[in-house]
């Protein structure tokens, strides 16, 4: 299991066999069906996968965040604090109890991929960051203002006091997404969840945000959860990654042993898929055959099986492969590697 | 691109063309300036090759697609579309003359899920171009259908379908389907894959190869992901505030920059290869606002070798031996480093 293999690493958040499922009047959607992640203190753990591979869906369900007809039923969430008390299992707190409200954006902040529509429209965005120290922390209004300011002369905005009087359709959106980091990080949280942040901005606003997460990283030492379906910033800010396919993790490992030594035949088939320098002109990449199956309709055994390259049959369409341990710390459900 | 060309050689030539959005203000609506989206560009996109155009939002990508298209009026300045009726300037001609020219024309949406009515099925989507390009008989448009629907990667019962039953990778191919409905000439594809997945991306890419080569499409390849357009393009526009500020081949564009901005976009790219260096050369601030432009050269303030020159006069699409041309005060000074 991963944390045998992992023993010497402490991680600050563990997700263990978390199952999210969506009962539908067509059917259960198993979003999320068995996930196990480790994230390690001043770290980012990348979750990469196509669209609908449940990658949103894990990250809402360490925050409760999810709405019927879904239901996490089975796992657990580890929140791990200096001492074995402050340690808290997320999925047994009341839901919208005080105390999952004060981890909601207090030890652990979101960011979103849109922030248009993730900010308040009719409150200015002064307001929202006050909101935001006012519930986490016992300052006045006066006091959370110049707090506000604060962080976003840190995050590096223009006129910060002028911008704090703004609404969010008044900014631009790398401005937006930097006054979102300035609301998610002004309560000091253990872990940030960015849920694609760059995924709506160019690309030169895009190296803007991401070199200001590593900034804010190193600055604050928070870890951070980074999902994206863009392999490239996977690449450029996580030190960790897990693969995920139909509400699975298929292979995880540092992002050396995943991108240099995939092993898995979907992240081969992924990393393949993408233009790279050694790409000619006009060269045809190798393209995964197929698109992800309808929810209702998963494949029995391995939930690759229909697209894989490799497909052994009798074995990849009856059952699930077993974790296997290529080396320390990277782990891949195959059965071709299954000894 | 050779120097010696003749004028069948390109489909389409693109000669200063502006577009000036006016900016009015009062209860006169009085015009009190102008937002330049294209000012003065020229550039030819060759038969049967893929120009690249990039750029970041707002400097006029898809204004010029547009133009080009004729869905906007330009302000000035001429598009010559090269047709088998001889050269024709489309720039300033009248809808009723034009009207038959525009089945040479056609147009790949970036999004997928909004540019089809999700109350007609996958037939009368594809076979609208035909139907109002006269094909009357239903037996011509059906067979037509299918043998698109088969071109594209689609299979032909799915023609009864509409289209939420499809995925954002079909939904685009369905796109194609009906942008080669009348054997067009030229295509526009305006960000044609970025609102799509990276496995899914790649089909589409080697789709729109594979029916360049079959059908000799030209295409105009507007996008903002550069390793896309460096794979797929013959050459590349490289674009800034309405202007091109550097064109090239992407082999030239990508290991030799020879504009700043070019540098900036090319560093920013993030790669997937956790050995490179990520030595970002982060533009400072955003593109600024078009309607009140910087002085001199429109990017010297986010410049890193601006000098006081670049302060006063804005820098001319000068054309160096190697027939590259690109604008900027300090390209003989400067050593810019691309990729590898």
């Amino acid at each position: 299991m991963t944390t045998k293999n992992k023993l010497e690493k402490k991680s600050i958040l563990e997700v263990r066999g978390l199952k999210t499922y969506f009962y539908t009047t067509d059917g259960t959607v198993k979003a999320v069906d068995g996930v196990d992640l480790d994230v390690f203190p001043k770290k980012t753990l990348g979750i990469v996968g196509e669209s609908g591979c449940g990658k949103s869906i894990t990250t809402k369900s360490i925050l409760r965040l999810i709405d019927y007809p879904g239901r996490t039923i089975e796992g657990e969430v580890n929140l791990k604090g200096d001492t074995l008390k402050d340690s808290v299992d997320l999925l047994k707190l009341k839901q919208n109890g005080t105390e999952l409200r004060q981890i909601r954006g207090g030890r652990i902040s979101m960011i979103f991929q849109e922030p248009m529509t993730s900010f308040s429209p009719i409150h200015t965005i002064g307001n929202q960051i006050i909101e935001a120290i006012r519930l986490h922390s016992k300052l006045g209004k006066s006091e959370a203002l110049e707090f506000a300011e604060d962080w976003l002369i840190r995050v590096g905005m223009s006129n910060p006091s002028q911008r704090l009087k703004q609404y969010a359709f008044e900014l631009s959106g790398g401005q937006r997404q930097r006054a979102m980091i300035a609301m998610a990080l002004c309560t000091n949280p253990d872990i940030l969840i960015a849920d694609e942040p760059t995924t709506a901005l160019d690309v030169t606003t895009q190296a803007q945000v991401l070199d200001l997460l590593k900034e804010m990283q190193e600055k604050n030492g928070m870890s951070i959860i980074m999902i994206t379906h863009d392999l490239g910033v996977i690449a450029e800010l996580a030190d960790d990654v897990s693969v995920m396919y139909l509400g699975k993790v298929v292979e995880s490992g540092t992002i050396r042993q995943v991108f240099k030594n995939p092993k898995h035949p979907y992240t081969q088939a992924l990393l393949s898929s993408i233009p790279s320098l050694a790409t000619g002109h006009r060269e045809r990449l190798p393209i995964l055959t197929g698109t992800i199956p309808h929810p209702q309709a998963r494949p029995a055994g391995c939930p690759f099986n229909p697209r894989c390259k490799d497909f052994i049959e009798g074995t990849c369409e009856v059952s699930f492969p077993n974790q296997e341990i290529i080396e320390e710390g990277h782990l891949v459900n195959c059965h071709l590697y299954n000894k | 691109m050779s120097a010696t060309k003749t004028q069948n050689e390109n489909i389409v030539e693109v000669k200063n063309l502006k577009k000036y959005f006016p900016l009015t203000q009062g209860i006169f609506q009085k015009v009190v300036g102008h937002i330049k989206a294209v000012d003065d560009v020229s550039f030819v996109i060759p038969r049967g090759k893929t120009v690249g155009l990039v750029g970041e939002s707002g400097c006029g990508k898809t204004t010029i697609s547009k133009c080009i298209l004729r869905a906007i009026d330009p302000t000035s300045g001429e598009i010559n579309l090269n047709t088998e009726q001889g050269s024709k300037n489309i720039a300033d001609m009248r809808e009723k003359e034009l009207r038959p020219l525009r089945k040479e024309m056609q147009l790949i949406f970036q999004d997928p899920f909004s540019s089809l009515n999700p109350r007609m099925n996958l037939f009368d989507i594809v076979s609208e171009p035909l139907l109002l390009n006269g094909v009357k008989s239903r037996v011509e448009r059906q067979d037509r259908v299918e043998e698109l629907l088969s071109k594209v990667g689609l299979r032909p019962e799915y023609m009864v379908r509409f289209p939420h039953a499809f995925s954002g990778g079909q939904r685009q191919r369905i796109g194609i389907a009906r942008a080669l409905a009348l054997n067009p000439s030229l295509i526009v594809c305006d960000e044609p894959v970025s609102g799509l997945d990276v496995s899914v991306q790649a089909q589409v890419i080697n789709l729109l190869m594979d029916l360049q080569d079959e059908l000799g499409l030209s295409y105009l390849f507007v996008s903002h992901d550069l390793s896309i357009v460096r794979q797929i393009s013959d050459s590349i526009q490289v674009m800034y505030l309405g202007r091109l500020v550097e064109n090239g081949t992407p082999e030239e564009i990508f290991s030799s920059p020879k504009h700043p901005y070019t540098e900036a976009l090319i560093s920013a790219v993030p790669q997937a290869d956790p050995d490179m260096p990520k030595n970002h050369q982060t533009l400072i601030g955003e593109i600024p606002n078009p309607s009140n432009p910087p002085n001199g050269c429109y990017f010297h303030p986010r410049c890193a070798y601006a000098t006081d020159e670049c302060k006063k006069t804005n820098p001319a699409l000068t054309v160096d031996k190697s027939g590259r041309s690109f604008s900027c005060h300090n390209a003989k000074d400067i050593k810019l480093t691309g990729l590898i």
